[in-house]
C-alpha cells in the first residue's frame, strides 16, 4: 500500500514530479512520512524537514497517522503576501 | 467600547487577473462601521539582504488553491472575531504578478478605528504563516529561486 503526497513550488521543481508515492505497511505518522520523503528527494531534504502536511485542506500534527491509500499534501514554507 | 458583529461579512478569494481595491470596496459597506482599512501587498523590484542586492523582473504565484480557500476564511472569520471586525476581505493573486502590482489585498471594517488598525497587519501576519501560496522570484539575470522561508516570515 502506499501513500500519496503531493508536491508544491520549489519542493515539486527539485523532485521534478508532481507528487511521490511512499510505501507504507497500513498506517505511518506524519513525522514519519516526512523523514520518508526526505529519504526520496534528498536533493530537497532540508526543505521536505522544514515542511507542514496537510490532509482535507487541514494541517496535520506530527504525531498525527494517515493510513494507508490515502492522499495529503506537503506544504513547504509559505511566502504568499 | 466596541461591540462584534454577530454576523461579520466574509469575503476571501484566489483570482488570476490584477486586484483594484474599488472592485472590493462596497463589499465593507456598512452605515454602522466608522473605519475602513484597507492594506495593498505589491511586488518589489529590488530585495536587499546581508549578502546580495537581488533585481526582480517579475514574481510567479502558486497556490494550493482549495486549501488556500479554507486557511483565508480561517483567518478572515479569526480576525472579525478577535478584532471586532464587521467585515473582512482578503482577496490574493497567483499566476504571474508584474512589479509594482498587487499581489494581496486586505480590506477590514469595524465600528471604531483601532479595531481595523490592529487586524490589518494581524491578518497579513497570519496570511504569511499559514496560506498555502508560494512565490517564485524571476531575477534579472534570468535566474529564478522559490522563497520559501525557513526561518518565519518576512516583510
Amino acid at each position: 500500500m502506499t501513500i500519496r503526497v503531493n508536491l508544491f513550488a520549489g519542493l515539486r521543481e527539485a523532485a521534478d514530479i508532481d507528487a511521490i508515492n511512499i510505501a507504507v505497511a497500513d498506517q505511518i505518522s506524519v513525522a514519519d512520512l516526512i523523514e520518508c520523503v526526505a529519504v526520496q528527494i534528498p536533493n530537497a531534504a532540508a526543505l521536505v524537514r522544514y515542511s507542514r502536511v496537510a490532509s482535507d485542506n487541514t494541517y496535520l500534527a506530527d504525531d498525527q497517522i494517515i493510513a494507508a491509500g490515502s492522499c495529503c499534501d506537503l506544504i513547504p514554507p509559505v511566502s504568499g503576501g | 467600547m466596541t461591540t462584534a458583529n454577530p454576523t461579520p461579512m466574509i469575503f476571501v478569494d484566489v483570482v488570476d487577473r490584477p486586484i483594484e481595491i474599488a472592485d472590493f470596496a462596497e463589499k465593507l459597506a456598512d452605515p454602522d462601521v466608522g473605519a475602513h482599512g484597507w492594506f495593498a501587498g505589491v511586488t518589489r523590484r529590488t530585495t536587499v539582504t546581508e549578502n546580495r542586492v537581488a533585481t526582480t523582473t517579475t514574481l510567479y504565484y502558486e497556490a494550493q488553491l482549495k486549501m488556500a480557500i479554507a486557511e483565508l476564511t480561517r483567518i478572515a472569520t479569526l480576525a472579525a472575531s478577535e478584532h471586532s471586525l464587521c467585515g473582512v476581505v482578503i482577496v490574493h493573486r497567483i499566476g504571474e504578478v508584474p512589479i509594482g502590482q498587487a499581489s494581496v489585498l486586505v480590506g477590514c471594517c469595524s465600528a471604531h478605528r483601532r479595531n481595523t488598525f490592529a487586524a490589518l497587519p494581524w491578518v497579513m501576519d497570519e496570511l504569511k504563516r499559514s496560506v498555502p501560496i508560494w512565490k517564485k522570484e524571476i531575477f534579472v539575470d534570468g535566474t529564478t529561486e522559490w522563497v520559501h522561508p525557513v526561518e518565519g516570515p518576512t516583510g
